[in-house]
């Protein structure tokens, strides 16, 4: 090879070295650059069924300490203010949107069943927290009747 | 002359292809291995999330002590076949939760597995609200686990 093949393969060598670290850099940057994760949204919306399942959970344990005296007049919606409370203070802290004075109570056998008459908003979030959609649920609670505070009537004869 | 000209300009384009699709392979390579991680990642997530609302919502424990709930815990799991442990000081050791109260909130260390042969290496956190008269309590569950 004379002088000018010499040259023209050093250039080569130098060519082909910037293209590939350029292509490398490239290829590294659009693998770091790639942040959307699969089945990402489908995740927030499997999330929902432990979510709900908590709220669940929370309602009853509400209601079991809202119960009171299943015997005043007044009780249902004595009920449901105490309701409130514990609900509003849940859908503070998880961003739900939770009607007010919203359940229906009857007694079945051994058991006070509540049932949520309108749905409770609950907004499905991503991981980053951005809020992809909203889903709705009507919880339910059933507690023993024996929860009930029921005041002991003393009757005395003489 | 000619010929050997040609094999070389042939060569020299085989090796440039072959590079070229060395880098493709790669970036393929390392996008399955992300999306793999993540997805693995996701469904430990998922199937955690669901097994300890499960255990919430069958656990009478959650309003007593941090010690009765890091029991409940253990046992709950423990009798579904998995490894229940906590992570002290880096460390893993297969004991049940490590739980400690502070005010309203019972913050309880813990790490699940299927096998000790891996290593629970997924971030978790979920959080527990149980109301009661003049508070809300929270019971925070954090660790590591894997699903595999």
């Amino acid at each position: 090879m004379n002088k000018k093949g010499y040259d023209y393969a050093a250039l080569m060598v130098i060519v082909v070295i910037i293209a590939v670290s350029a292509l490398y850099f490239q290829v590294i940057k659009k693998t770091n650059g790639m942040n959307h994760e699969i089945g990402e949204l489908q995740a927030s919306v499997l999330k929902i069924n432990s979510e709900v399942t908590l709220y669940q959970l929370f309602v009853k344990e509400s209601a079991k300490l809202a119960v009171g005296n299943c015997l005043s007049p007044t009780w249902t919606s004595t009920l449901n203010q105490q309701l409130n409370g514990h609900l509003q203070a849940y859908a503070l802290l998880k961003q739900y949107k939770i009607p007010r004075d919203n359940f229906e109570l009857a007694f079945t056998g051994n058991e006070l069943v509540g049932v949520a008459l309108l749905p409770t908003e609950i907004p499905l979030k991503t991981k980053d927290g951005k809020q992809i959609g909203t889903a709705l649920f009507k919880p339910t609670f059933s507690i023993q009747v024996s929860a009930c505070q029921i005041p002991l009537q003393i009757v005395t004869t003489s | 002359m000619g010929d050997t000209r040609a094999i070389n300009i042939i060569f020299a384009g085989i090796i440039i292809v072959i590079v070229i699709a060395g880098f493709y392979l790669f970036l393929t390579k390392q996008t399955i291995e992300k999306q793999t991680d993540s997805i693995k990642g996701s469904a430990g997530t998922l199937q955690t999330d669901r097994l300890i609302s499960e255990w919430a919502s069958q656990s009478e424990l959650l309003t007593k002590d941090p010690d009765a709930i890091a029991q409940s815990f253990n046992a709950w799991f423990t009798l579904r076949g998995f490894l229940v442990g906590n992570i002290l000081g880096g460390n893993l050791q297969y004991a049940p939760p490590l739980c400690k109260e502070h005010e309203d909130t019972v913050t309880c260390n813990f790490a699940l597995s299927k096998t000790k042969n891996k290593f629970p290496d997924v971030d978790y956190e979920q959080i527990i609200l149980i109301p009661e008269k003049t508070r809300i309590r929270h019971i925070v569950f954090t660790g590591k686990v894997t699903y595999e």
